[in-house]
């Protein structure tokens, strides 16, 4: 297991006296009990479980902006934590971090995002490793003896002090299930008590509350119950936790923190309003802005490259620091990165792109006229490479899939190896020659012509973002670099695909809707069009603020309701 | 006969690393010469076949020659790390192998789909025997291991196990999905093809095989073994009791999880012993192989020493079977279209898809091909050195080793004509040692030839139908 204290979160990170009383704050507002109170916690609760037994005999009537026809919500399948969810909330909950050993549990596939609801499949491997990874973690807070009472809320007397037990099982529960527990859960913990009977030792009981809580799938899981809305079958309004939930995981990939717990039991979740300015605060923090380049990571194709892991990392910093200035120092649109004049970068970094006068980290004016924006960063050059060199169809399928969100067609029925790169004629063949033919054979030519010219007008940078005239070991071919966004306009470079994409009507879209994707969990369907629309225009509004689009995101009623089923089956 | 069940943890008490238990001997008595289970074994290679004279051996019938792919079947070679003997004898090779493609832009039943001639359109007829009618490598019906484990390993400590060597994908999402790192498919409580996980990491497959038991006099470790046991109660109530308050369909979602605990549980209470001495606790592999592009000292594209995990999961598949822990196991070596490096091997700086496309002629093709029967050779070798029973492990073993594609024809890698697989072991009357011409068959047919070796009964699987003649005396 993992070194523990240097990794603890934010909310556990300022110990003193008072601040761990903080944690058992939310202990506290819920169950008016004292820090320390075990006795009071306990019998709080089951009283406000509104998440544990959620009863169809009430409903409520729905918001004045529920769409007329429910379906445009999309359905809410029920979602597992993503391992790197896993792995935040186990430290914020315990302070431990398990990331190494997760690289050893089956990974999340990304599709781009990693936490696809439809790619998650329970496997003997991913359960029992949450078993192994859960159970010690257990031990290392046990024995670790400030994780120990910071976790624990009181002392026990001995090992049959079942108060102070209970005290505890009610805390733990509560930050696990991200809810109150009812007194059910709360009574099938208890029966760990037994072992620490059996044991005499109370810290056997605890790890196996924390064993079990830590793998047990109302933890795992995102579970949303929601209350049923008057007159809509199937439609059910999120309760306050559940709503704490969905703002945590797409804010901060995390549980809640404590503020949004208490935002939560003071009823200041069950407004729009309310929503939205406990969004704002999250958005404004560490872990909030972590969350946006861990989104733009994966969607950009950057999150992992195939380059040594310095490299990689100055790589990334570059278009991390970027995304940082933009989004959140200058609060700018999202499409100013496009157009960027200056870049951050490392010596390492500034060596490998050729320039050669940097030698401190920090921002630099591009003096090459080409170069523009994060579209010229090596993160974003790095996808689409193939047969050892970039591939003008492998980058013009990103552009397309990943900028346009264009749907292109695998190749059907034709007579060649798809797969391969093109036939030279000859083998003294330049690049542009060898794709002749998906220029030439309409059948070729009739997806290509929006593939290969925009992999095309990249071929002056190489896989790593280089900049170069000729092919790799061919100085006999010269790379002339210009290509064209079918339908939009000639360009060569970075710079001036991003004056394309910059006013492209398809980008925009692209951009809600992968993040809308990112939020929801799964593909949007087809349906789902309209609320998409309604984001566009919101986060147009808001002059194309990030920011704005995820609080759009947040307020909209897709966020606030759910609607069973409806994945099909 | 009633199977006399023993606490896991109990009879691989007291094991040091590689170590005979000697518990074992007495529980084997116990348990009473029962003879020695089948066992199952799938070997994916992600890659096409060289062109015919680097892999179809000249002769048919025994004392074949080996051809360049093969060369690892001899062993014997300490300069190319072949540390294992000859195993020719025991391995027969059928050549001649097809999935049809289409026939006027439909698929035609075991065969695949009309979209290019994708890589991953191979995938279902050749593990589940259902054609395939799109380029996306998710069978269209259960894999050969599920029927195989759902008859014959359904009282296993496992069921069965899934591992894949290979990484990572190492290459952009194609559009295609996950699928082509997974080659074990199980219909879910819908009725919808899902796939069965693999384990990556051999260093936690070796924990889930092998730790967590119980020395004798180990109070400590007695206390973790009634802790976990509590544990798990929790978390099996708990589940239960969400799926009576979610929807119908998350319910659906959450049985695969909840049987998933189910089996865990049985697993930490008990299995059915071991029918041989052969059983003991492997030493652990030690932390997996790095990815190389996270280390400083090289710059390899698409590695994480996959030589080293192909062997240590080999291992544990041959312990597994040993301990009897299961009785089907698939072993992918490689992605379907895999992109791992083949640098570390041939010292070409490309990937296995690229060296069938241009960036290697045919001879790397075929060592490519035969860096993938190394591990074949390997296990089956550790196979025949195991005693069971009056001979060796080898006799109640059926592996099949498939590739995702056929034999290269005119340079073009895509072919799903002339196919081949090699079958190792002797269960069920399986010949070993001989190459066999089989035009006309389906690698299915093959499939099904194991899969009535290890006594699952069936004319078909999927849409194909029959024993491949002549691999086995029935």
């Amino acid at each position: 297991m993992a070194n523990k204290f240097p990794h603890l979160p934010a909310p556990l990170g300022v110990l003193s006296p008072a601040s761990i009383c903080g944690w058992a704050a939310v202990g506290l507002l819920l169950f008016s009990a004292g820090c320390y109170s075990g006795v009071g916690a306990a019998q709080g609760i089951g009283e406000t479980d509104s998440g544990g037994e959620a009863s169809d005999t009430s409903s409520v009537p729905p918001d004045d902006d529920f769409p007329e026809d429910p379906a445009v919500l999309g359905p809410s399948p029920l979602r597992r934590l993503s391992l790197a969810e896993y792995r935040a909330t186990v430290l914020d909950l315990t302070g431990v971090d398990v990331g190494p050993e997760l690289g050893l549990l089956p990974s999340d596939p990304r599709t781009p995002f990693d936490n696809d609801a439809l790619e998650q499949f329970a496997s003997p491997g991913l359960i029992e490793g949450l078993h192994v990874i859960a159970t010690s973690v257990a031990q290392s807070v046990v024995e670790d003896p400030n994780l120990r009472s910071l976790i624990l809320g009181c002392e026990p007397t001995g090992p049959d002090d079942e108060a102070c037990f209970r005290t505890f099982v009610g805390r733990f529960l509560f930050r696990a299930y991200r809810r109150p527990p009812s007194s059910a859960e709360v009574d099938r913990y208890m029966e760990a008590e037994t072992i620490a009977q059996d044991q005499q030792a109370f810290d056997a009981a605890v790890q196996v509350v924390i064993a079990a809580a830590l793998q047990d799938p109302s933890m795992l899981h995102r579970v949303e119950i929601g209350t049923p809305v008057t007159g809509l079958s199937g439609v059910r309004a999120l309760d306050e936790w559940e709503l704490a939930s969905r703002l945590s995981y797409l804010l901060y990939g995390s549980m809640p923190d404590d503020s949004l717990f208490a935002a939560a039991d003071a009823g200041d979740l069950d407004t729009v309003d309310g929503l939205e300015a406990a969004a704002i605060r999250m958005l404004d923090t560490e872990q909030g802005r972590a969350q946006v380049q861990r989104f733009h990571a994966q969607w950009l194709g950057y999150e992992s490259m195939p380059h040594l892991a310095s490299l990689g990392d100055a790589m990334r910093a570059e278009t991390e620091t970027l995304i940082e200035e933009t989004l959140f120092e200058s609060e700018d649109s999202w499409f100013a990165m496009l157009s960027a004049r200056r870049t951050w970068v490392t010596p390492e970094l500034a060596a490998h792109y050729g320039m050669s006068e940097q030698v401190e980290e920090g921002w630099v004016e591009y003096q090459d006229p080409q170069r523009a924006g994060i579209l010229s960063h090596a993160t974003v050059l790095s996808n689409g490479s193939k047969f050892g060199d970039t591939s003008p169809v492998q980058r013009g399928l990103f552009v397309r899939r990943r900028l346009l969100c264009d749907e292109i067609p695998l190749p059907t029925d034709v007579d060649v190896d798809v797969d391969a790169p093109p036939e030279a004629q000859s083998e003294d063949a330049c690049k542009l020659e060898r794709y002749e033919r998906h220029r030439e054979d309409p059948t070729c030519a009739a997806c290509h012509v929006y593939l290969d010219p925009v992999g095309f007008g990249l071929e002056g940078f190489d896989a790593a973002g280089r900049k170069r005239l000729h092919e790799p070991d061919r100085p006999d071919c010269p790379i002339d670099g210009l290509g064209e966004l079918n339908g939009v306009g000639d360009f060569s470079g970075p710079a001036e695909l991003g004056q394309h994409l910059q006013v492209s009507p398809d980008l925009e879209d692209c951009l809600v809707r992968h993040t809308y994707r990112f939020a929801v969990g799964r593909e949007p369907t087809n349906i789902e069009t309209a609320t998409i629309e309604e984001l566009k225009k919101l986060t147009q509004d808001q002059g194309w603020r990030f920011d704005a689009l995820l609080l759009a995101i947040v307020k909209s009623p897709s966020f606030r309701y759910r609607v069973e089923g409806g994945m099909g089956g | 006969m009633r199977t006399k069940r023993l606490r896991r943890r109990t009879f691989l008490a007291g094991a040091g690393a590689t170590v005979g238990l000697p518990l074992l001997q007495t529980m084997q008595a116990q348990a009473g010469g029962q003879p020695a289970p089948s066992r199952f074994l799938v070997i994916f290679c992600g890659t096409s076949l060289p062109p015919e004279d680097s892999f179809v051996p000249a002769t048919t019938g025994a004392g074949y020659e080996l051809t360049r792919s093969l060369r690892p079947l001899a062993g014997n070679d300490a300069d190319a790390g072949w540390s294992w003997g000859d195993v020719s004898d025991e391995i027969s090779v059928v050549t001649g192998l097809t999935i049809p493609r289409p026939v006027d832009g439909e698929s035609v039943p075991g065969g695949r789909a009309s979209d290019g001639d994708w890589h991953s359109s191979t995938m279902s007829p050749l593990l589940s025997g259902v054609r395939a009618v799109d380029a996306g490598p998710r069978p269209r019906g259960e894999t050969a291991d599920i029927l195989v484990a759902r008859s014959i390993s359904k009282d296993s400590c496992f069921e069965s196990l899934n591992y894949r060597a290979q990484f990572e994908k190492y290459r952009d999402d194609d559009g295609l999905g996950p699928d082509d790192g997974r080659i074990s498919f199980s219909y879910d409580a819908s009725g919808d093809i899902v796939p069965n996980i693999p384990v990556v990491s051999p260093e936690f497959a070796h924990q889930q095989l092998f730790t967590g038991f119980v020395p004798p006099g180990d109070d400590g470790a007695l206390r973790r073994l009634e802790r976990d046991r509590s544990v798990l109660d929790i978390v099996r109530d708990s589940t239960a009791s969400l799926m009576g308050r979610v929807g119908a369909e998350d319910r659906l979602r959450l049985e695969r999880h909840f049987d998933e605990i189910r089996a865990l549980e049985q697993r930490i209470d008990g299995l059915t012993p071991p029918v041989g001495g052969n059983c003991s606790v492997l030493s652990p592999p030690g932390p997996d192989p790095e990815l190389a592009t996270n280390r400083s000292d090289d710059g390899l594209i698409g590695w994480a020493d996959e030589t080293s995990r192909a062997r240590s999961l080999a291992d544990l598949v041959h312990m597994a079977f040993a301990c009897d822990l299961t009785r089907v196991a698939t072993l992918q070596l490689t992605f379907s279209q895999s992109f791992m490096s083949v640098e570390p091997f041939l010292g070409i700086q490309a990937d296995l898809h690229e060296i069938g496309h241009g960036a290697g002629d045919e001879n790397d093709v075929a060592d490519g091909v035969a860096w993938h029967v190394e591990t074949l050779a390997y296990l089956v070798d550790k196979f025949r050195s195991t005693p069971e029973g009056s001979g060796t492990m080898l006799d109640n073993v059926a592996i099949v080793f498939v590739a995702e594609g056929g034999m290269m024809i005119d340079g073009d890698p895509h072919t799903s004509q002339n196919m081949a697989a090699l079958v190792a072991g002797r269960a069920g009357g399986l010949l070993p040692g001989q190459h066999l011409s089989a035009d006309g068959y389906h690698p299915a047919n093959v499939v099904i030839s194991a899969m009535n070796a290890v006594g699952v009964p069936t004319e078909v699987l999927g849409e194909v139908e029959g024993e491949l003649p002549g691999l086995r005396n029935a």
